[in-house]
């Protein structure tokens, strides 16, 4: 247990912020890095040591984010289905905007807008991204965490990067051009 | 081109992210997870297995069931087929 303590306290927050860039939703992230932290302890027998803990750690926790994501999206779905056969007056509730607390102060406008963003990215898209730009880990670690090749991530990340600037569209705020 | 500008800072706003930490008893947490006792899941393999044999085993019966019936019932027509012979 004591070995399992010194893995946890090395790379608990690499997870959490891993989990909380893609959920974000602070207790989301960290159900997800417990329950990361809890497969690492009952797998530790099957870890190969075919890539660095690091990146096996990463991986199950990229795998976890995205499950719980899926999980969250069939419960909004059976949700709506059940107001349609009930008379419910509630309105649809919108998740409120994600301010990720390690941003710095003067970014933290412009960081909640680009979440949201990040947010409608495909699954495989809004992981490269938020491991190259959150986690700021090189394209050969992220290639071997998801488990395809340097050139993928690279397209990836150039395709996370477009399709965030499409999406920033609909946020740009209505401005008048200032004099 | 403010708009291409604007897009510009806001896709460099995760420039200088500090990572965040997670609660400080969330280890506890994990803990307790591991100290629980786990039932063991079926796998939905096996699970759909067991739907498939009862499925099979309920046909099966009805069928029993229905074969009797109606041979009780042609005995019946033949037991009086061959009274009504006999009278004759």
């Amino acid at each position: 247990m004591q070995l399992f303590k010194q893995l946890y306290n090395e790379f608990n927050t690499r997870s959490y912020n891993t989990a909380l860039s893609i959920l974000q939703n602070r207790s989301e992230a960290e159900e997800v890095v417990q329950d990361v932290f809890v497969e690492i302890y009952k797998s530790a027998k099957n870890f190969r040591g075919n890539s660095s803990i690091s990146t096996w750690i990463y991986r199950i926790t990229i795998n976890k984010s995205l499950d719980q994501l899926r999980f969250r999206k069939r419960k909004k779905r059976a949700a709506f289905f059940v107001n349609l056969f009930t008379e419910s007056n509630q309105p649809a509730l919108q998740p409120p905007d994600f301010n990720h607390p390690g941003v710095l102060m003067e970014n933290k406008e412009n960081a909640a807008i680009l979440f949201k963003a990040i947010n409608r990215l495909p699954d495989n898209q809004k992981s490269a991204f938020v491991l190259s730009q959150v986690e700021e880990l090189p394209q050969k670690e992220i290639a071997e965490i998801m488990l395809i090749s340097q050139k993928a991530v690279e397209s990836l990340i150039q395709r996370a990067k477009m399709n965030l600037r499409k999406e920033l569209e609909e946020f740009y705020p209505n401005r008048r051009k200032s004099s | 081109m403010e708009k291409e500008y604007w897009k510009d800072r806001v896709m460099a706003s995760l420039e200088g992210i500090k990572r965040s930490e997670p609660n400080p008893f969330l280890f506890t947490r994990i803990e307790l997870k591991l100290s629980q006792p786990q039932f063991k899941q079926v796998s939905k393999l096996k699970l759909s297995a067991a739907a498939v044999a009862l499925v099979i085993l309920i046909a099966t019966n009805v069928w029993a069931i229905w074969s009797v019936k109606k041979d009780s019932s042609n005995e019946t027509l033949s037991a009086s087929g061959l009274s009504y012979f006999q009278s004759y």
